[in-house]
């Protein structure tokens, strides 16, 4: 699909997730592809609702009943996660890919101390002793700027601060150096000072262990500064593609030039009004006929809602899904 | 390298983080009827493993013309007679005595460790710390412990029926004789007495219909009260704690086929089917009681498990944990069960009161125990043929049961307390 210069670590062609439920069949994501190069920081990003996690959660295929991945290729260097035996995909999680969440709060177990749990993520996919295994999530904690770590290990994560736990939650994840981090809304959940530490941690670490980032937020800002390229999704598909640059300085697809509307700026006069993306994301039960954005789209033309617009490739290596914009 | 922490606490070392066990016990100490519930708990199981001390017919040791005698050991070491319960007594006994053997042994070597630690300290500093870890005491611990099961295989059972009140009674009477008794002078099977004394200067409680001790037989009896309560629970425990977390953690048709198996037990009546087992099995005894209660007992606790593990396993650490590479079986073990277990450590507790208060029934009605053995609830039973006139054939043992049984509530709703989700470190 998109052409990069890199060799393509993680292929997603044509994904479909949908949920199974009693009251219909919600397709969360229905037919995305996008492509991750080694080394490289993708931004997916869209509103709540959108797809961006199950997509997420579908590439490591932990997706709980009633969802299900019902077709597409996940491929990781060339090899389809999606057929692989169980065990082994038990080895590319953590090992190959690994994945942090939005809530630091949640996401330790709160029985056991930092250390343990960190540990255990060392053990899981390394032969090495309790005492070797320590020593190595010692370092890794220091690595995250975990400050006095030969101690800090010993403590249960109700003693630590959420960005303290984002960041055990961090060396968990890169304890086994994957070359694959899904990074899912880092730093939603943390104040902006803090926010802005970790993703300068997330950017040191990835250019210290040369692993791509697969970066899901909805927050414009991080996407400018981290991705070097990114992913825009609409009701479970891409609706446009491209270079990060290019995609800021020409959105080519109405939800991005929406979505960018939408950031609060400093350069607009004072007293205009921010403007929204009118309604909201439609029922994944229920899908619009045609072009899934048209109902809030401003330039709407009839066509959009008979049939749907293909991704094409509007200008090179920017692709976008839109009858209207050329 | 990463840039300066902000967010870190202020340089100070930090204190050593208190586990969750730690965080429990210290709410539970606050709970001051249920830490004398537990006081009361810890001592009844000391009463029912110390109960050959408490109450026999032969002296603990004694010193007769010159020669020792300690015929209590051998009583200890093989208990007789051959009751279908004999398991029971030779697991209390053996915890008995390996109680006494370690506190004879480890303590004292225990103090001196101590000892050395805080001369070590003085002298080198706190900073280097003597090398000795609880482990080893409970490596000691465990060596002691093998070696007091080794008499337990060795000693050959043999009835005594000497009668050592009257040879050292008459003994007594010559220097340098001595005899060192249990409290009760009388064993739980001997008829020491007339049939239905009341309770006087002889008997302190009084004598049963065969003219034993009642004091002894209610000392012993709490071993079969106690243990039925306990293994009880954990067959039921064991049980519902599987049952429970495969149902939560695979979902689907499993959980579906498992919570309706646990519907279908959930209407077998207990009572009636202990009283059904019972009848038709034909060498009775304790172990078929405790089964039967635990293999009914488990449901509640399999539903508890469920709906707390169907908590814990939408929160974010299990995905974490799955997305790090764990396997279903490390997930339920290590991050599932941990964090739903405290519900069902209080139904546990609960559960010990229920299943020692069916024992008591079914021993009235004459299910349980087989005679001789002594229990609770087969002091009861006697009493049902007169049970105003032989009022201390009711009342002691009443109280007995009544009194384990609040114990064990009074623990249970303290533990309830101190694991309140609501609970701050």
């Amino acid at each position: 699909m998109l052409k990069v210069e890199s060799v393509n670590l993680l292929q997603v062609k044509d994904l479909h997730t949908s949920f199974h439920t009693l009251d219909g069949i919600a397709r969360a994501v229905d037919g995305v592809s996008f492509e991750v190069g080694e080394g490289e920081t993708v931004g997916l990003v869209g509103e709540s609702g959108c797809g961006k996690s199950v997509t997420a959660l579908s590439i490591l295929r932990l997706v709980d009943a009633p969802g299900r991945i019902e077709s597409g290729e996940i491929l990781l260097r060339g090899r389809n996660l999606l057929t692989l035996p169980k065990k082994e995909m038990r080895a590319v999680r953590g090992g190959q890919i690994s994945m942090i969440f939005q809530e630091p709060m949640t996401s330790l177990n709160p029985v056991f101390t930092i250390g343990d749990q960190v540990i255990e993520a060392v053990r899981l996919h390394q032969k090495l002793g309790v005492a070797e295994a320590r020593q190595e999530a010692i370092e890794m904690l220091r690595k995250v700027g975990i400050p006095s770590p030969e101690q800090r290990i010993d403590s249960y994560p109700h003693q630590l601060s959420g960005g303290m736990k984002q960041r055990v939650m961090i060396a968990m994840a890169l304890v086994c150096r994957p070359s694959l981090l899904i990074a899912d809304e880092p730093t939603t959940a943390l104040d902006v000072t803090i926010q802005a530490e970790i993703l300068d941690l997330l950017a040191a670490l990835q250019g210290e262990l040369k692993m791509a980032v697969l970066l899901i937020t909805h927050n414009l800002g991080i996407v400018a500064g981290m991705a070097r390229r990114v992913v825009v999704m609409y009701a479970g598909k891409v609706a446009e593609s491209a270079e990060t640059a290019d995609l800021f300085e020409n959105p080519r697809h109405p939800y991005t030039m929406l979505l960018f509307k939408a950031v609060p700026r400093l350069d607009t006069p004072r007293l205009s009004r921010l403007e929204d993306i009118k309604g909201v994301v439609p029922n994944p039960k229920r899908w619009p006929a045609g072009c899934r954005f048209h109902p809030r789209c401003p330039y709407a033309i009839e066509k959009c809602s008979r049939q749907e617009p293909p991704l094409e490739e509007k200008r090179p290596n920017h692709w976008a899904a839109c009858w209207v914009l050329k | 390298m990463p840039s300066s922490t902000r967010e870190s606490a202020s340089s100070e070392t930090p204190e050593r983080g208190r586990s969750y066990g730690e965080l429990v016990w210290r709410q539970f100490r606050r709970e001051h009827l249920a830490i004398v519930g537990l006081a009361l708990i810890i001592l009844l199981f000391l009463v029912a493993m110390g109960a050959p001390l408490l109450a026999s017919n032969k002296p603990v040791l004694a010193r007769v013309d010159g020669q020792w005698q300690a015929p209590l050991l051998r009583e200890l070491f093989a208990p007789s007679p051959e009751t279908p319960e004999l398991f029971l007594e030779r697991l209390f006994n053996f915890g008995l005595v390996t109680l006494l053997a370690s506190l004879l042994l480890v303590l004292p070597v225990w103090g001196i460790v101590c000892i050395v630690r805080r001369r070590w300290r003085a002298v080198v500093g706190a900073r280097h710390a003597l090398p000795l870890r609880m482990g080893a005491a409970w490596i000691a611990l465990g060596i002691v412990a093998a070696a007091c099961m080794v008499p337990f295989f060795t000693v050959q059972s043999r009835l005594d029926n000497t009668d050592y009140r009257a040879a050292l009674a008459d003994a007594a009477k010559r220097p340098g004789n001595f005899a060192l008794w249990p409290v009760v002078r009388y064993g739980p099977f001997e008829s020491s007495g007339t049939p239905f004394q009341p309770p006087g200067r002889e008997h302190t409680l009084g004598t049963d219909r065969s003219g034993r001790d009642v004091l002894a037989r209610l000392i012993h009896g709490s071993r079969v009260s106690l243990s039925v309560g306990f293994l009880s629970v954990a067959v039921a425990v064991a049980l519902g704690l599987f049952v429970g977390s495969l149902s939560a953690y695979h979902g689907g048709r499993v959980d579906l086929v498992l919570q309706r198996v646990v519907e279908v037990v959930i209407c077998f009546p207990t009572f009636l089917l202990i009283l059904t087992i019972m009848a038709f099995v034909d060498k009775r005894s304790i172990f078929n009681v405790m089964l039967v209660i635990g293999l009914t007992g488990w449901t509640g606790i399999a539903r508890l498990v469920r709906g707390q593990m169907l908590g814990e396993k939408a929160k974010d650490y299990i995905t974490a944990a799955r997305a790090l590479g764990a396997g279903s079986w490390r997930i339920i073990f290590r991050h599932l069960l941990p964090n739903s277990i405290a519900p069902v450590l209080v139904s546990a507790t609960f559960g010990v009161a229920g299943a020692i208060l069916t024992e008591s029934g079914l021993s009235f009605l004459g299910f349980g125990v087989r005679p001789p053995t002594a229990s609770w609830g087969e002091l009861l039973n006697q009493a049902q043929t007169w049970p105003t006139g032989y009022w201390w054939l009711t009342i002691w043992p009443g109280v007995m049961i009544f009194l384990t049984v609040t114990v064990y509530n009074l623990v249970g709703e303290g533990l309830r307390d101190a694991l309140d989700p609501r609970m701050k470190a």
